[in-house]
């Protein structure tokens, strides 16, 4: 192996290209499957991006940071660190979460580059490498604080292992780092490791977790001060099920975690975690209070967490959970449902509900399990459309008790109320004493629940 | 039926001809010639069934019988060496087809049976489903004895106030009060959860304001549960509701004089 890396290292001109004011620009790492195939030894490359350097790279140098210019001390410094590379080509995201991050604040932005390390075919010597990683960038954090930087300004990014990189840092530094965010941390190897072999809230002032593939190549558990579950944190929709899929049967589940967080950046998708305990409680509606937050609504994904932060801080390890449609924007706009039968005897049924807006409709499909109707109880669900539709002009719904053979049985509402959750400045929606048969579809329009009772 | 057996007649005819050049000519063809109008359809094939058994008694012993039909001979003729073989044949043709008929029978009577035991169960489920009653259905009027009575206001403003309409006993005030009651009546009488309860509605006065009508609902509950549903079906939230979904579902059409301005409505509890 000694005898190839001189080879590679000549082979592996960093990339290097010319820009228009005949400046250079530095880009990330690119390798192929041959270097993962014969393996590449740690070297880290900081990458600052700034407003005014979006497009072109500079290079870090990791002790004079002086030498260049743009990078300045007294603004916040976002680091972005990527994961495993089981390819060696440099992820597609890059370009895009620069991008965003620079819209948020005028800030530097640092790509952590450790392709050359993180590009491995064996996972097993990338995540040896990330203590090494962190050791490095420690070193170059330590040097801004010297510098006159100030811990609390500086957020990391981290991806997958680079999501655990960035909690090595943090504990290198005691947790004083501003924040963490972890993209769905990686789980192989990490599955059983104690709270210092991992991202765990004390590796920073504030951390944020966003889960998406705990199943796989993601790590089951809460590890910061906010857990975001996408869809319970595992499956996620629009995701291959099937092995035929080829690659994005792999990495689909895991990748979406930062396509949701681009998305969150971008504020094409505003997504609100509800506290729960579980995702099943959630799914059945039992955690659509925010009433911890106030005045603030319930947290919402993304870069600004001021709102809520000092709310978490006090509150300790939240897990939050939140739906996703299959594509941009992911949102899914939510209803609590609420609904009091006068039937004498209990009932059980699945509910589908349509809301109607001139020739478009979005439908939700509660049947992940029978829901109870009882005599004058309230049974709430939750009531989650892909699409938002502006003005509800009508609803039909739906009660199938799965009956297929005996009587058809009548489902008796005295009350549905409609309570729209993700825009509280829309008005509630009534309607009163319905009669329906199970399995037919019955339509009404809604009125507005009146207030003044 | 006739022409039938005709033809069949003439069939067996048209096969027995070639026969006829074997060389018993004259008994054949005049046997023939004989049977063709008498015979009908029946007697040809018994004729048929027949052959095996009688050709065992007679062709034994290589005789022929005088009145032998005509088949019956031809074939000892034609066969002559065999008569034997094609008796046993014959017998055993027969037995099979007897086993197999009863068979077949035997196993039509399973099916019969399990389709009955079928159709059983699908029309007693039918009639069971057909006749399945509805609790919430089931109810006695007369049990209903609790009054529980809801008094408000709501506003026409398509109508202009006059005297005339202030005072009750009038024609005018008389008419459209009858007008708002069925109204009221039919709205609340048409309602699955309220329709039972409802006993009648009253127009008690017209005022000013455009014009403002007072109205008395009257409902009748039965002594049970009566908690039950002075908290929930006869809420006033429930009564007031049903009365404000009916007003926003009307037609739109806000220039009839019958129209009732759905945000005008008022409802109380009266004790």
């Amino acid at each position: 192996m000694s005898h190839i890396k001189p080879f590679l290292c000549v082979l592996l001109h960093p990339g290097q290209e010319e820009s228009g004011e005949g400046e250079s620009c530095d880009n990330f790492t690119d390798l192929n499957l041959s270097h993962c195939f014969m393996g590449t030894s740690l070297y880290v490359r900081l990458l600052l991006y700034t407003r005014s350097n979006l497009d072109c790279g500079r290079e870090l140098n990791h002790h004079y940071l002086s030498s260049q210019p743009l990078f300045n001390l007294a603004r916040p410094t976002a680091f972005v660190i990527h994961g495993y590379r089981p390819t060696g080509a440099p992820p597609i995201w890059i370009n895009h979460i620069v991008h965003l991050l620079a819209e948020q604040e005028d800030m530097n932005i640092i790509v952590v580059d450790w392709n050359k390390g993180a590009a491995n075919l064996n996972y097993f010597t990338a995540v040896t490498y990330t203590r090494e990683a962190a050791q490095n960038l420690t070193g170059f954090i330590m040097t801004m604080q010297e510098e006159g930087a100030s811990l609390s300004s500086v957020h990391l990014i981290g991806v997958s292992l680079g999501a655990h990189l960035a909690g090595f840092v943090g504990a290198n530094l005691k947790g004083k780092i501003g924040r963490i965010t972890g993209l769905d941390p990686a789980g192989p190897m990490f599955t059983s490791a104690t709270p210092e072999e991992r991202l765990d809230p004390s590796d920073a002032m504030f951390v944020d977790v966003l889960h998406t593939d705990m199943n796989s190549f993601g790590l089951r558990g809460a590890h910061g001060h906010i857990d975001f579950y996408a869809n319970g944190g595992a499956d996620q929709p629009g995701c291959p099920k099937t092995i035929f899929a080829g690659k994005s049967y792999f990495v689909c589940d895991h990748q979406r975690s930062v396509f949701l967080f681009l998305c969150a950046l971008n504020r094409t998708c505003s997504l609100t975690g509800y506290p729960c305990s579980s995702y099943s409680d959630f799914l059945d509606g039992r955690c659509l209070q925010c009433e911890a937050f106030k005045p603030a609504s319930c947290p919402v994904l993304g870069y600004d967490v001021s709102q809520w932060r000092d709310t978490l801080l006090k509150l300790g390890e939240t897990k939050v959970f939140f739906s996703t449609t299959a594509t941009l924007p992911y949102r899914k706009l939510s209803y609590r449902v609420d609904m009091v039968t006068w039937n004498q005897y209990l009932r059980w049924g699945v509910v589908y509900i349509r809301l109607h807006s001139g020739r478009n409709f979005t439908e939700a499909r509660i049947d992940h399990k029978l829901l109870r109707f009882e005599q004058y109880t309230s049974t709430r669900l939750l009531a989650q459309f892909d699409e938002d539709l502006q003005q509800v002009q009508k609803i039909s719904l739906r009660i199938s008790t799965g009956n297929v053979i005996g009587p058809r049985y009548k489902i008796r509402l005295l009350r549905i109320r409609f309570t729209p959750l993700d825009r509280p400045e829309r008005p509630l929606m009534c309607r009163f004493d319905i009669i329906m048969e199970e399995n037919m579809e019955v339509a009404f329009r809604p009125l507005p629940c009146n207030s003044h009772l | 039926m006739e022409s039938n057996s005709w033809r069949r007649a003439s069939m067996d005819n048209i096969e027995l001809l070639p026969v006829t050049t074997n060389g018993n000519d004259g008994r054949v063809s005049a046997s023939n010639g004989d049977g063709v109008p008498s015979r009908n359809a029946d007697a040809t094939e018994r004729d048929a069934l027949l052959t095996g058994q009688s050709t065992t008694s007679t062709g034994q012993n290589g005789q022929m019988l005088p009145d032998g039909n005509a088949a019956e001979a031809q074939r000892d003729l034609e066969n002559t060496g065999i008569p034997h073989e094609i008796s046993a044949v014959s017998r055993i043709k027969g037995e099979l087809k007897e086993v197999i008929f009863w068979k077949v029978r035997l196993w039509m009577v399973i099916i019969f049976i399990f389709l009955l035991i079928f159709a059983v169960i699908i029309i007693s489920l039918a009639a069971c489903a057909a006749s399945y009653k509805d609790p919430d259905e089931d109810f006695d009027p007369s049990l209903f004895k609790v009054p529980r009575y809801f008094n408000g206001s709501f506003q026409l403003p398509n109508l202009v106030f006059t005297e005339e309409l202030s005072n009750l006993s009038t024609n005018k005030s008389q008419e459209l009060a009858a007008d708002f009651q069925e109204k009221l009546a039919d709205l609340y009488r048409s309602s699955p959860a309220l329709g039972r309860y409802f006993s009648k509605a009253e127009i008690s006065a017209f005022r000013n304001g455009s014009v403002i009508a007072d109205y008395q609902l009257t409902f009748l509950m039965p002594e049970e549960e009566q908690d039950q549903l002075r908290n929930f079906t006869l809420s006033r939230e429930m009564v007031y509701n049903v009365f404000r979904q009916f007003l926003y579902d009307q037609e739109p059409d806000e220039s009839k004089p019958m129209y009732i301005d759905p945000v005008s409505l008022i409802m109380f509890l009266t004790h």
